[in-house]
């Protein structure tokens, strides 16, 4: 094999191994959510599954507990979203929110939390009407917000 | 004259005493037989058979039909034993009727109580995509109670709940898990 050859040979397997690497990033990404509650009603009537008691719901490091959980799936056997009810208390490292309801877009990732919703990044906290939580992103939009952010010093500082 | 008169007679009541033991002997003796008969049916009431397809109809109309690869028959217990055998079943869900099919290694099927006990059964439907997995079931044909005290596996396209045991009923299509669940839902 000709210099040139080895070399693209070794490109080759480089780029698989890069490819690779991309692969597993989107595998982890997809992790799926993880409910576990004591138990569990399903109607199928109304196509809905009804966790209740102990109910933790968690992605990746993200964690969500609620009273009630429940999960609509369709006639193609998919669940597109879950309502958690009550208590809702969500965390991700510095995030966490409170609210009565929470909204889980399973197709968007989005986490739409109504009912007093309450948010806190760090030392930030926000009120609003809405809480949408972007969990691919890692954004958090609070709509009619009524804010108190308390700034860090040394930011206050450079800002000055 | 006298001697011989009574002679002959003492021979006839001999002969009908004989007679009679004779004729009570083969009364008693018919009623061994038919003892005997009752039970070798008895015994021979099971009837095994291979690669069976059966029909269980109420009111004229197919209720369960079962098939098997191995069937046993018990005709005094009105019980059939069933390995590698599929059940199929017609359930109403909502305005739909669904033809409800499922596949177990072995199961068996009280014709008297209409309660099918079944062991690894998997493909019960719970809705048209969504399917569950059991290791030891009881279902009743009747009512359609269905509860197991072991693993049980529920599938649909994005989803898998896990849990250690159920109870519900698949004519109502409500099922209960009490004993902790743990749920997966893969993003779409």
């Amino acid at each position: 094999m000709s210099l040139f050859g080895k070399l693209l040979l070794i490109l080759l397997v480089l780029q698989n191994q890069d490819n690779k690497s991309i692969k597993d990033q989107i595998k982890e990404d997809k992790s799926p959510v993880v409910i576990k509650a004591k138990n569990l009603k399903i109607e199928n009537q109304s196509r809905k599954a009804t966790f209740s008691e102990d109910v933790v719901a968690t992605k990746s490091d993200m964690v969500m507990t609620c009273n009630t959980l429940v999960a609509y799936y369709n006639e193609s056997g998919n669940i597109d979203k879950f309502d958690c009810i009550g208590d809702v208390y969500l965390k991700r490292k510095e995030k966490q929110a409170t609210s009565r309801k929470a909204t889980f877009d399973n197709k968007k990732e989005i986490i739409t939390m109504t009912g007093s919703p309450y948010y806190t990044d760090g030392e930030n906290k926000f009120w609003g009407e809405i809480v949408e939580y972007d969990i691919g992103k890692d954004e958090v939009n609070v709509k009619n917000i009524k804010a108190v952010v308390r700034v860090k010093d040394e930011k206050r500082r450079e800002s000055k | 004259m006298a001697l011989i008169l009574n002679s002959g007679k003492c021979l006839q009541r001999l002969i009908s005493f004989f007679l009679i033991i004779y004729v009570i002997g083969l009364y008693f003796s018919g009623c061994n037989y038919q003892e005997r008969k009752r039970l070798k049916i008895e015994r021979e009431n099971r009837l095994q058979l291979t690669d069976i397809k059966l029909r269980i109809i109420k009111e004229g109309r197919d209720d369960l039909k079962l098939f098997a690869d191995y069937l046993e028959y018990d005709r005094d217990n009105q019980v059939i034993d069933i390995n590698n055998g599929r059940f199929e079943k017609n359930i109403k869900f909502r305005t739909d009727i669904e033809n409800l099919k499922a596949g177990f290694k072995s199961g068996t099927y009280n014709l008297r109580s209409g309660i099918f006990n079944i062991n690894d059964v998997e493909g019960i439907l719970i809705d048209k995509n969504v399917r569950m997995k059991l290791y030891k079931i009881v279902l009743s044909n009747s009512t359609g109670d269905i509860g197991s005290e072991n693993e049980v596996i529920i599938r649909g396209n994005n989803f898998e709940f896990e849990g250690g045991g159920f109870s519900g009923n698949i004519k109502d299509g409500v099922y209960f898990f009490k004993d902790g669940i743990t749920a997966r839902i893969f993003n779409l």
